[in-house]
């Protein structure tokens, strides 16, 4: 990328930062109701700042809500300090490239999908398997963990003999 | 036990075969004898025995051993110099007579010649299973709690802001939703 370009692109994610101050956040899909044109390198990293609300850590923060279907849920993944809480959030293309389209101008709502990855100790692994199933949601396997450590999902079945073989 | 000597097919003399008949009869005799001893002792109607008894070994099981006693025998009995190979032998040997009685159909003690003509031993017992599939083992099976996040992630290998962390580490990653 070159210089040019590479300025241009932070004075976009500025401007994102400027206009995108209502995120949504809809079945750990988010709703971004912002003004850009350049393309944001997902995934983003993502701090809760509470229960409804996040931004995202970098040069240029992005400041995004959560809806109230999902706060409850992050509420208390925040409130238990035993679990540490990876959040990204993922652009979905589609919007990304219809939001393009518009002009500077114009506000356009780009969807976004927040990923959270859950670590703890491995005392908790029973309770995070009743919390999450209790509240509908199931444990997938992990993407993009910042950390390299031992993965015991609750809500996996044991194969994880082909998912060896197949990441080999 | 009956004879299975063939006199005209080896050319053995009359006198021969009936001695050798006669051998056998008698070492089956003895057999005979030190089983019913036997049964009767560990029943407890009869009598302690004299002797330490010696079980009848099974023909299936050691059928490596009785040359290399034979052999150490030979070799004693010529007053030949126990060398090392030898002297391990004779150590095996001992192992073989002090753990014979000890045998039965699930164990005995492994004895196996090594590629020097001497013999080894180990004092593992050794199940028939074993020893008859000497290179099963118990298949290699995923340890769920040694599974690493890496080994469903790869998406960060080549990331080095990603922390090093081993599988020793308290922390453990349940997954994302």
């Amino acid at each position: 990328m070159s210089k040019f370009a590479l300025a241009w692109y932070k004075i976009g994610i500025c401007w994102l930062s400027v206009y995108a101050h209502f995120v949504q956040v809809s079945g750990l899909g988010a709703e971004i109701q912002t003004q850009f044109t350049f393309e944001i390198a997902t995934p983003l990293a993502v701090r809760f700042d509470s229960s409804i609300s996040f931004t995202t850590i970098g040069e240029c923060p992005i400041q995004g809500s959560i809806t109230t279907e999902h706060s409850q849920i992050v509420q208390a993944l925040r409130e238990d300090h035993a679990i540490d809480l990876q959040v990204q959030c993922v652009l979905d293309d589609k919007t990304a490239s219809a939001s393009r389209k518009r002009g500077l101008d114009s506000l356009s709502r780009t969807t976004c999908s927040l990923s959270i990855i859950i670590y703890g100790s491995g005392e908790l692994f029973e309770d995070i398997g009743r919390f999450f199933q209790d509240s509908g949601l199931f444990l997938q396997d992990p993407r993009g963990c910042d950390r390299n450590v031992r993965y015991r999902n609750p809500h996996r079945l044991l194969c994880f003999a082909k998912v060896l073989r197949k990441s080999n | 036990m009956q004879s299975h000597i063939e006199p005209e097919r080896f050319g053995f003399t009359e006198p021969k075969r009936r001695r050798l008949l006669s051998a056998a009869e008698s070492q089956e005799a003895r057999w005979v004898q030190q089983e019913s001893e036997r049964q009767a002792y560990e029943t407890g109607g009869g009598t302690k025995l004299h002797t330490p008894f010696q079980q009848r070994p099974y023909a299936e099981e050691i059928p490596q051993v009785e040359p290399g006693i034979n052999r150490l025998v030979r070799h004693l009995g010529q007053g030949d110099q126990i060398d090392p190979p030898h002297e391990e032998l004779l150590v095996a040997g001992q192992y073989w007579a002090d753990t014979r009685s000890s045998c039965n159909a699930n164990s005995f003690p492994s004895l196996l010649p090594d590629i020097s003509g001497g013999w080894h031993h180990s004092k593992k017992t050794t199940s028939l299973t074993e020893a008859a599939n000497p290179r099963l083992e118990p298949k290699a099976e995923l340890d769920p709690a040694e599974i690493l996040v890496r080994d469903v992630d790869r998406s960060h290998l080549n990331n080095p802001l990603v922390k090093k962390a081993s599988a020793n580490d308290e922390q453990v990653c349940f997954g994302m939703v």
